[in-house]
């Protein structure tokens, strides 16, 4: 909070240092955003099979207003995440889970 | 809107694939990120939008005024009243009560029996953030350090642009309008460079620091025993402002990372808002390293205009002691709040006294710095985060009962503190190194790591999230 000048585009020196410090994305590798598309599409895709009830339970609180269309996705939704569970995807999930609520209960020596 | 939610997450998905969709057709890409960004706004309350347009259009206005003055003394009446009226929406929505209860009690100790009418005003999210992009706009033309910006549009999407519209950080025009300004026909991201692989692995690390880290501190130990200071002994009341103070920053760094990885995702750029706090050697690092984009405005706005350090040793503490008060002020309506910024001025003004805040050599007194600075923080934020200043009393007061055992010294707590910390002395390329090697990896991993870090996080997370702690700044 020192700086002597009010810094301008062209700014002092500490001020240009401090800006180019606070630059996130040089040198940063670029990629097209439709590979960025496959990217977060395989991720939605992979949490949408391992974690459905997640779905089903952001239907329910859909707004009631929609009437059948919130019908129609709490079905679907439900129905998806009832096939995944029995196809035992959602394994790994509540795995991961249970084995943290056990980290977060243990207690030395009890 | 929470970032880390179902609702956001489907809203970004649609959002981002019609930005991308309209990259070649600026304008309308320019328009949809508008109304997008107000639907992200209005989720909270339809109403603060109109609230969000009145101040678009005001600095808009005032800034073509500005542009198309040439007097000077006429384009100093401008700026004066375009800031003024910003300062008085602020006020009005976020300070009115303050005011008014300071004044009834000033009367009541005075012997004045009368009392000044409350208003119940909603405290409209992200008020504080907003307000202050539009002043820079407005001062930055003024100091002809930004262009005017001729198209509504681009004003409309720099107040309004949905990342960092209610947390911030604080993003400045001279940063934001020449990304989406048209020129020679052309505007906005390129399609075929976008910085995905730093911005997923900001949106990764912030959600992993405010759902496990940030969560888990309020709700297993900290929400309680500031709830009831009274209660604990001082070893439980240690743990808990170590807690406060490393769920504080995994929150609202968390907030940063992700509004910058979403808007990286997006195609535009901001800048750092953290960078490791917890390991600065003196407070004046601290607030290098801490809500850069707010520290920085202060400098730029409040501390520089009042005359900085080029009068002499006095006024330059006189002006670090002003801003760091209004500094704390801005946080929130209340004394608290003041005594924080104060606390923070002072130490400032002791550190350029003294000369504390130059570097140490050893090693030794560089952790021993460290250690210190971190402890002032820790400190100073009992009354950051005490409901009262009685809490803030018995909290400080509590420190003294050394015979009682910690209930909440447990492996799990420890392991969240040992994490916030070690977050601080990661080497600093480390970000930029993982970046580099994700961007390396096929398509197909690259989706598969995504899904499965963010699939962890939803695991190893609590039910529901709680909101962002700077919400209601």
């Amino acid at each position: 909070m020192t700086d002597p000048k009010p810094p301008g585009p062209a700014g002092t020196a500490p001020f240009r240092r401090h800006a180019a410090e606070l630059d996130l994305f040089a040198g940063q590798a670029t990629m097209p955003a439709a590979r960025l598309v496959g990217i977060l599409a395989i991720a939605a895709g992979l949490a949408a099979l391992v974690n459905a009830e997640a779905l089903s339970v952001w239907a329910i609180d859909l707004p009631l207003w929609l009437g059948p269309v919130r019908t129609g996705i709490v079905a679907a939704t439900q129905a998806w995440a009832d096939a995944t569970a029995a196809a035992g995807l959602h394994t790994p999930y509540d795995a991961a889970r249970d084995l943290f609520r056990q980290f977060q209960d243990w207690r030395p020596g009890e | 809107m929470l970032f880390p939610t179902l609702d956001f997450a489907l809203f970004f998905l649609v959002v981002f694939a019609a930005a991308w969709a309209l990259a070649d057709r600026a304008a309308q890409r320019k328009a949809f990120l508008v109304a997008a960004s107000y639907v992200f706004y209005g989720y909270w309350d339809w109403r603060f939008c109109l609230l969000l347009l009145a101040s678009s259009l005001l600095n808009y206005t005032a800034g073509r005024l500005i542009d198309g003055t040439p007097d000077p003394r006429r384009r100093r009446l401008i700026v004066g009243l375009a800031v003024a009226a910003n300062l008085a929406i602020l006020g009005f929505f976020k300070y009115f009560g303050f005011f008014v209860a300071s004044l009834n009690d000033l009367m009541f100790a005075v012997g004045l029996e009368r009392e000044l009418p409350f208003l119940e005003i909603i405290l409209p999210v992200g008020i504080s953030f907003f307000t202050f992009q539009g002043i820079s706009y407005v001062v930055d033309v003024h100091r002809g350090h930004v262009r005017a910006s001729r198209s509504l549009l681009d004003l409309l999407l720099y107040i309004s642009f949905f990342p960092q519209l209610v947390a911030g950080p604080i993003v400045r025009a001279s940063l934001f309008l020449p990304q989406i300004e048209n020129r020679d026909g052309r505007s906005g991201p390129r399609p075929d460079r976008v910085l995905a692989a730093t911005g997923l692995l900001l949106i990764t690390v912030g959600l992993f620091k405010k759902v496990i880290l940030a969560n888990y501190l309020a709700t297993e130990m900290v929400d309680e025993v500031f709830f009831d200071p009274y209660f604990y002994g001082s070893l439980d009341l240690v743990l808990a402002i170590w807690g406060y103070t490393l769920q504080i920053y995994c929150d609202f760094s968390a907030y940063s990372d992700i509004a910058i990885g979403v808007a990286a995702l997006l195609g535009y750029r901001f800048q750092r808002n953290f960078d490791q706090p917890y390991r600065s050697q003196s407070v004046r690092e601290f607030w290098r390293r801490w809500h850069i984009s707010l520290s920085t405005w202060l400098r730029d706005y409040v501390y520089v205009p009042l005359g900085g350090n080029r009068a002499g040793p006095g006024k330059t503490q006189r002006n670090l002691m002003a801003t760091m008060v209004l500094g704390g002020l801005w946080h929130g309506a209340a004394w608290n709040f003041v005594l924080w910024g104060a606390l923070h001025g002072l130490a400032m003004v002791a550190e350029h006294r003294f000369g504390w805040d130059r570097p140490a050599r050893a090693w030794w007194r560089q952790a021993l710095a460290i250690v210190l600075v971190f402890h002032f923080v820790c400190l100073t934020f009992i009354l950051f985060r005490a409901e009262t200043m009685e809490i803030a009393g018995a909290y400080f007061a509590g420190f003294l009962r050394v015979d009682q055992p910690a209930e909440f010294l447990t492996p799990f707590i420890a392991g969240l503190l040992i994490i916030g910390l070690a977050l601080h002395f990661i080497p600093r390329g480390t970000g930029d190194f993982v970046a580099r090697g994700f961007a390396r990896l096929p398509m197909p991993v690259q989706g598969a790591a995504v899904g499965v870090a963010i699939l962890a996080i939803d695991a190893w997370g609590p039910d529901g999230v709680a909101p962002f702690i700077y919400f209601q700044f």
